[in-house]
């Protein structure tokens, strides 16, 4: 039973299941999706008080509200004028981590358009992360 | 003749694997940096590409701790060095070729006898560890 062609296919089981359950667990898209509904965002601990209950295509905030959360923790960004949580599309970036840093809390439209400005997969991926939009 | 040089490979070259698979699974925004760009064009997250690559690295080196299809395994592991040692260059693709080069030696070793690899040749008799400290086999 525990020949040297058993436990290689284990092994190989084992590779072939991991591979699954790190895929199942960073699901991006359609996680992302339900992380950003508009019910978890009014919920979300993102949200003032005064902002919550409020659904996210009627709440409206300032650059100034937006420039209050510029950390990795806690990120927004303005881009063509909407508002965005990007805190938790940091990890999934297909381009890493530094680039959306780089955004917390200031205007990103030239940083997007320049690097996405033609991707109907980045506009598709960012519809999913807006809260507001940006008031002047 | 010892076998001290291929356990020595075959050991120390798996718990390098072992070690840096475990880090890309428990830290992989650390890792993410080391992507190179073109894994930006894929549809798959930063962090989960680096922890896909960290379990394949820990599958791989299990393969080498068991002694099971070293030299497959060697030579994969070797290739997937060599890769990134082109797309890294400087210090760490220096460091990354040679420890390539090591996977190269290792495929080209003989298995040693607490390699399961070794206990697979025909006519030979699987010796537990206490049997090989008290009679070593005879090469």
């Amino acid at each position: 039973m525990f020949n040297r062609k058993n436990i290689a296919l284990a092994l190989a089981v084992v590779l072939v299941a991991g591979f699954a359950i790190i895929v199942y667990r960073g699901r991006p898209v359609m996680k992302l999706a339900a992380d950003q509904s508009p019910a978890a965002v009014s919920a979300g601990q993102n949200n003032t008080p005064a902002e919550a209950g409020r659904s996210a295509s009627a709440m409206s905030f300032s650059m100034a509200q937006v420039a209050g959360h510029n950390q990795p923790s806690d990120c927004w960004s303005a881009i063509n004028g909407q508002v965005y949580d990007l805190t938790g599309w940091i990890s999934r970036h297909p381009g890493g981590p530094e680039a959306i840093i780089g955004l917390c809390g200031a205007d990103g439209s030239a940083a997007f358009n320049g690097q996405h400005g033609r991707s109907q997969k980045a506009q598709a991926a960012l519809v999913l992360l807006k809260i507001g939009s940006l008031t002047n | 003749m010892s076998y001290l040089s291929q356990r020595l490979l075959r050991y120390g070259w798996a718990l390098m694997f072992l070690w840096f698979g475990l880090e890309q699974l428990i830290n992989p925004s650390v890792w993410t940096g080391y992507l190179p760009e073109w894994t930006g064009y894929l549809p798959i997250p930063a962090n989960m590409l680096v922890q896909l690559n960290g379990w394949m690295e820990v599958v791989g080196a299990l393969f080498l701790l068991s002694g099971i299809f070293v030299k497959i395994t060697a030579l994969i592991l070797s290739a997937h060095l060599f890769l990134i040692a082109w797309t890294a260059g400087g210090a760490i693709g220096v460091r990354d070729f040679v420890l390539g080069i090591m996977g190269l030696a290792l495929a080209t070793a003989r298995s040693d006898p607490w390699a399961l690899d070794y206990a697979a040749k025909p006519g030979v008799k699987i010796q537990t560890p206490i049997e090989i400290i008290k009679k070593p086999p005879v090469t």
